[in-house]
């Protein structure tokens, strides 16, 4: 099953370690991870991405989008917004309207992904308090199991949202595929 | 005889040493050249060729992910240097387009390499029981 996580940690340490832990899990062949980042709240309050070593600062302006992926995944309003605009948006499309009315569809599509999106990075900021830290990523899992023996050591507070064509449909999954690396790296931030 | 479970992630970790190439080219900013430029598209063209072959094994939903970062790697692959375009613009541009392609490439690979795995990990199920992981990966490869 193809599925987003969050991994919550109280300090940047043990979300460095437990990236570690996913990929080297993806190498035993455990799971398979497409991609995967480190994210901190800092004291100010803001929801920061961990570049790669020589990307410092490519990741600065994050806007909603690292944000909105973890209220996806944690937060029950973002994901009770997010199912709600998908059905929607099935209702509608299941009318069969002309290409005028298609328009206006594809106008308000874009006004409720955006809608969702900054509700769901409203609850990020409930999900992940100050100082905490957090592994998000893109796996895919056939069993559970594996992740959870590996991250409840490290004390992590696991959420998993299903890579659902409905979730993807209300927020648009090429959103913030961008901040996820596609390999490991070593987290650092500017 | 080859292992399509290996070459499916060969092809993974070349499309992952990619995507870090073209990163650390975009790290350099104003000091990247088109000269990087096309010495990154050379290894888009051959790791674009290496997945064509793979895509033809794959099931329907892997295959679809794999030829959506096929076109864009030809894309990203036959970009040529404008020179009406700034030159630094048209690094900016190109490497951007190269980065997208590598990471869409990355990512349905990392889908091939997940269908093959849970495919060898159900063959495997009835018959170890128990088995970890790493049991499951020698007996892939």
């Amino acid at each position: 099953m193809n599925t987003y996580i969050a991994v919550v940690f109280s300090s940047d340490d043990k979300a460095h370690k437990a990236l570690r832990k996913l990929w080297a899990l993806d190498e035993d062949g455990a799971l398979t991870v497409h991609g995967a980042a480190v994210v901190r709240r800092d004291d100010m309050g803001h929801i920061r991405v961990a570049d790669r070593h020589s990307d410092l600062g490519r990741n600065t302006a994050i806007g909603v989008g690292i944000g909105a992926l973890l209220g996806l995944i944690a937060g029950p309003v973002g994901v009770a917004a997010g199912v709600a605009g998908a059905a929607a948006l099935s209702v509608a499309a299941a009318t069969g309207v002309g290409a005028l009315a298609g328009g206006a569809i594809g106008a308000t599509t874009d006004a409720v992904k955006e809608t969702h999106r900054e509700n769901a990075a409203s609850e990020a900021f409930f999900t992940l308090k100050h100082g905490q830290s957090a592994v998000i990523a893109e796996i895919s899992e056939d069993s559970p199991n594996a992740l959870d023996d590996e991250m409840r050591p490290l004390g992590g507070t696991i959420y998993r949202r299903e890579n659902s064509a409905s979730n993807n449909a209300a927020f648009g999954n090429q959103y913030y595929s961008n901040y996820l690396y596609p390999y490991y790296y070593e987290p650092m931030y500017d | 005889m080859t292992n399509p479970q290996s070459t499916t992630e060969n092809a993974r970790h070349d499309a992952q040493e990619l995507h870090k190439k073209i990163s650390a080219n975009i790290a350099k900013a104003e000091r990247s050249t088109w000269a990087d430029v096309k010495a990154v598209q050379a290894d888009i063209n051959t790791l674009g060729s290496t997945m064509k072959t793979l895509a033809n094994d794959q099931a329907e939903d892997v295959k679809i992910g794999l030829k959506a970062a096929i076109t864009k790697l030809e894309a990203a692959g036959h970009l040529v240097e404008d020179k009406a375009v700034a030159a630094k613009d048209g690094v900016k541009h190109a490497n951007a387009a190269m980065l997208d392609s590598a990471h869409k490439a990355a990512q349905s690979l990392s889908g091939a390499v997940a269908a093959a795995r849970s495919k060898a990990a159900h063959a495997i199920a009835p018959k170890a029981n128990g088995a970890k992981p790493a049991d499951i990966k020698k007996v892939i490869a």
